[in-house]
């Protein structure tokens, strides 16, 4: 074998048994992964993981990934499995623009809590603003992440005035009753 | 990279927990970068255990845990076990001999040898990574000496390079801190900034006296082989004679004798 063949060799390991274990979990929130469409996430796991450079060693994240983001509002059977491919990508490239200062669990605790709060299910804006300044922040020595393992994190670096909660209500209230 | 007898497959379970451990167990995956490099690691572990099997088995020994069944192949994992241990305890070999050296340490005013020695060694004892990287030199060990180190890496690099400066430490100690720098000084009034080996340069100096003095015959200059020889009897009766027959010394200059040969030419014509 070639020395630079074994880096694909060992990511090419048989994952496609553990995908779908995660149906019995995920069947609850209504998603289902076939065996073909487990088949197309572990070989796009493998295309993304060459295009990234990166090797994988033990199980895969993707179980992980399933498990996080299968309870979210913006994941319904029809776009379950072009979500993960999605999810996937992002990922790995974030563990690379993090420089793999971050954990597997912090960064996919980051993710799942924007893609749900400031993301509102936009994967688009997941990647190309939250996790682009979290990166930023994170390469220019910011770790506090580790204490709140990813939870609660973006505020601080948000570029984007938002809605205060409770002002929020009191302005939708005043509306409603005009 | 390093052979080993183990197949690039048996090698994948060793690289993955090497990689598992580097991540405290929190990612399942790494760059192509780090995979190489625990890679490498590994090589160098496994290398370094059977290069010593090798040695205890020609020497009709056993291996490091006094099993007979040296030539016994083990599980890579254990191999790169047995090799990180053999590589921990060449690191404080190579200590010892640093540490009985810094005792009597001379760079003679010259700043290259100064710096290599008195901060280049301390850094790689504190940067050294046996488990995760013990094929990196970290060093440019830019005093030269007079063995050819360009095969080597990590700790054999730096082991090979210390003991090759202990000799050439004991060698200039027989001459004195004033003799050498006033020989230095005849070659080259900037030799405080050179970047040359001193010791060979002494030695050249010391082999020219012989020649005018007339111990040995100059009339083989122009004959290279029998030139050759020449020099090597007169370290031979140099260190025989002043250094007790040292053998690791004779061994060590008689890598110098072709650069000596046309440095003595150079100077003769």
């Amino acid at each position: 074998m070639e020395e630079n063949n074994w880096l694909q060799v060992l990511t090419q390991k048989n994952q496609i048994g553990k995908v779908l274990e995660t149906n019995q979990y995920t069947e609850k929130y209504g998603l289902c992964l076939s065996e073909k469409e487990a088949k197309l996430l572990i070989g796009e796991r493998t295309q993304t993981l060459k295009e990234q450079k990166r090797v994988e060693f033990g199980n895969s994240i993707l179980p992980d990934i399933i498990y996080e983001f299968c309870d979210s509002a913006y994941i319904s059977q029809d776009n379950y499995v072009e979500t993960l491919l999605c999810l996937q990508e992002i990922f790995f490239l974030y563990k690379n623009e993090m420089l793999d200062e971050i954990s597997d669990m912090e960064l996919l605790q980051f993710m799942k809590e924007q893609f749900e709060t400031i993301c509102y299910g936009d994967l688009e804006y997941l990647e190309t603003t939250c996790l682009a300044i979290f990166a930023q922040a994170i390469r220019a020595g910011y770790d506090g992440y580790r204490k709140t393992e990813g939870q609660g994190e973006y505020a601080q670096f948000d570029e984007v005035p938002r809605w205060d909660r409770e002002l929020y209500q009191e302005a939708l209230a005043e509306l409603c009753w005009r | 990279m390093k052979k080993i007898s183990y197949e690039i497959e048996e090698l994948f379970p060793v690289v993955a927990m090497l990689a598992e451990q580097y991540t405290g167990y929190e990612s399942t995956s790494v760059t192509y970068e780090k995979a190489q490099q625990f890679m490498e690691a590994v090589i160098y572990g496994i290398h370094a255990y059977e290069k010593t099997m090798k040695s205890a088995t020609e020497k009709g020994m056993g291996d490091a845990s006094g099993n007979a069944l040296a030539g016994q192949r083990i599980p890579a994992k254990e191999a790169y076990r047995n090799g990180v241990r053999i590589l921990q305890e060449k690191v404080k070999q190579m200590l010892a001999v640093y540490h009985a050296m810094l005792k009597s340490f001379q760079s003679y005013g010259n700043h290259c040898l100064e710096d290599t020695i008195l901060k280049g060694i301390p850094e790689f004892a504190r940067w050294y990574d046996v488990k995760y990287a013990p094929q990196d030199t970290i060093l440019t060990l830019d005093y030269p000496v007079l063995v050819d180190l360009s095969s080597m890496t990590g700790i054999d690099k730096v082991y090979a390079y210390v003991k090759a400066v202990s000799i050439e430490q004991r060698f200039l100690a027989g001459y004195g801190e004033s003799r050498v720098q006033e020989i230095l000084n005849a070659y080259t009034t900037d030799y405080t900034e050179m970047i040359e080996n001193i010791s060979s340069i002494v030695l050249q100096d010391t082999v020219e006296q012989m020649l005018q003095k007339g111990t040995f015959s100059s009339q083989n200059f122009t004959q290279k082989k029998k030139f050759n020889t020449d020099l090597q009897e007169m370290i031979a009766t140099l260190i025989n004679r002043y250094y007790d027959g040292n053998k690791e010394m004779m061994d060590y200059f008689s890598n110098d004798i072709d650069n000596l040969r046309v440095r003595i030419l150079i100077h003769y014509e």
